[in-house]
């Protein structure tokens, strides 16, 4: 369960982060005092509980919030906070909890018990946003490609939905104009065994399942913001900005499907 | 799922009514007027979401109690608040309640508490083809006002739409 607490008081923040460490010691604790290094951090990870402050100086709590669920709408969010002026905005965000400073363990533990959102139990390492430019990132890292090729065949593995490519449909994609011949067919084994290797190195390999006919990207082992948008519209909404991989060609009926939907 | 209103007002019982069961069509909707009856009700029958009036007139039991029992009754209750100004919001997240709205919230405003609801419905009572004709409220001889000013509007309404589709 990946937590994150921010505050910008430091002695808060202590206090806090030993409270949430006394209630759940098994969770993966990150602290902020400064707010847009909270998003930043949320746009590389899936957060599933955020404890904030209300009072900070550059980005207030409420503001922040709605930023961590523009990267995850199912967010936990926290509120940490001596005010009870912002009860009402906070349901009106549809937190899941509101506590009194300095916070205990005791009321940690109480809330995590009754969580908005229930967390996933093994989330996916590999995170994929297609909202916006394409980006993969693998434990919060992104990933680099350092040729154009393996990254675009990702991109068409995703955007596939798990449906097993063939080597043809792959230089179809990738060059469109080149007859399909030997050197071609050569060409597309070199960028799948480049894309192989790239994940590789990031201890990744098991997204891509390969087979003798046909490549396939494995939809369990990533979370995708374009999957979570098509399992549920309703609440995944705000995700979608009218961007849906836009440096890729082929992606363009898709996108106009996806605004028409939107409308 | 089972979806209660505890509300007073005749007009305001009417319209949330009304977009309540636009919202969730299949789902079994019951009004009241008295938090007495609501709590009878609840007491038989397992109550998913409760929308509940905080400032119900004296001799009624007030909004704040009323929630407290229904979740002692049910703690798996999704409680909504509905009240003109936000001073009980503070009271909600106490006991955890599952969303606040206003007395003259929109359909769409509504409609996103359902879809943000803080226990999620049990498969079983989910079912959207199951409850349609339910009786609209609980008296089971004779119709509050409330619902016969519903069933009148609406089939006034319905009328109207057939006559400017002809």
């Amino acid at each position: 369960m990946k937590i994150i607490a921010a505050d910008d008081e430091q002695d808060a923040l202590g206090t806090l982060t030993k409270a949430i460490q006394d209630a759940v010691p098994d969770a993966d604790l990150s602290c902020f005092t400064n707010a847009v290094d909270a998003v930043k951090y949320a746009k590389t990870q899936t957060v599933d509980v955020a404890f904030l402050d209300i009072r900070m100086p550059d980005m207030d709590g409420l503001s922040l919030a709605e930023n961590l669920m523009k990267t995850n709408p199912r967010v936990n969010l926290i509120f940490v906070t001596g005010y009870r002026d912002y009860a009402s905005d906070a349901l009106d965000l549809h937190a899941s909890g509101y506590i009194d400073k300095p916070a205990t363990a005791g009321a940690i533990r109480f809330e995590m018990e009754v969580l908005r959102f229930k967390p996933e139990p093994n989330p996916p390492r590999v995170k994929i946003q297609c909202f916006g430019n394409f980006g993969v990132f693998v434990d919060g890292e992104p990933l680099l490609f350092t040729r154009a090729k393996p990254k675009e065949l990702l991109a068409y593995l995703i955007h596939s939905e798990g449906a097993f490519i063939s080597a043809s449909q792959i230089a179809a994609i990738l060059w469109e104009d080149k007859e399909y011949n030997d050197s071609l067919r050569s060409l597309v084994r070199t960028v799948i065994h480049r894309l192989l290797a790239v994940l590789k190195e990031a201890g990744a390999e098991d997204i891509i399942i390969k087979k003798w006919n046909g490549t396939a990207i494995d939809k369990e082992k990533i979370s995708c913001d374009y999957y979570q948008y098509l399992h549920d519209k309703k609440q995944y909404a705000d995700i979608y900005r009218g961007e849906y991989l836009p440096e890729y060609s082929w992606a363009e009926s898709t996108q106009a499907f996806l605004n028409n939907k939107t409308k | 799922m089972r979806v209660i209103v505890v509300e007073d007002s005749f007009f305001t019982r009417l319209r949330l009514m009304t977009k309540i069961r636009s919202i969730v069509p299949g789902a079994d909707v019951r009004c009241f007027a008295l938090s007495s009856r609501a709590l009878e009700f609840a007491k038989e029958h397992t109550v998913d979401v409760a929308f509940v009036e905080m400032e119900l007139r004296p001799p009624q039991m007030h909004g704040q109690d009323l929630v407290v029992w229904l979740q002692q009754i049910n703690p798996q209750i999704n409680l909504i608040f509905v009240a003109g100004t936000g001073d009980y919001a503070f009271f909600g997240w106490n006991i955890h309640i599952s969303g606040y709205i206003r007395k003259n919230a929109c359909k769409e405003r509504i409609a996103k508490e359902f879809v943000n609801l803080r226990y999620p419905v049990p498969e079983q009572r989910n079912d959207r083809n199951a409850i349609i004709k339910a009786p609209l409220c609980a008296n089971n001889r004779r119709r509050c006002i409330s619902c016969v000013g519903l069933c009148s509007i609406s089939f006034l309404l319905r009328r109207k739409k057939e006559h400017y589709q002809q």
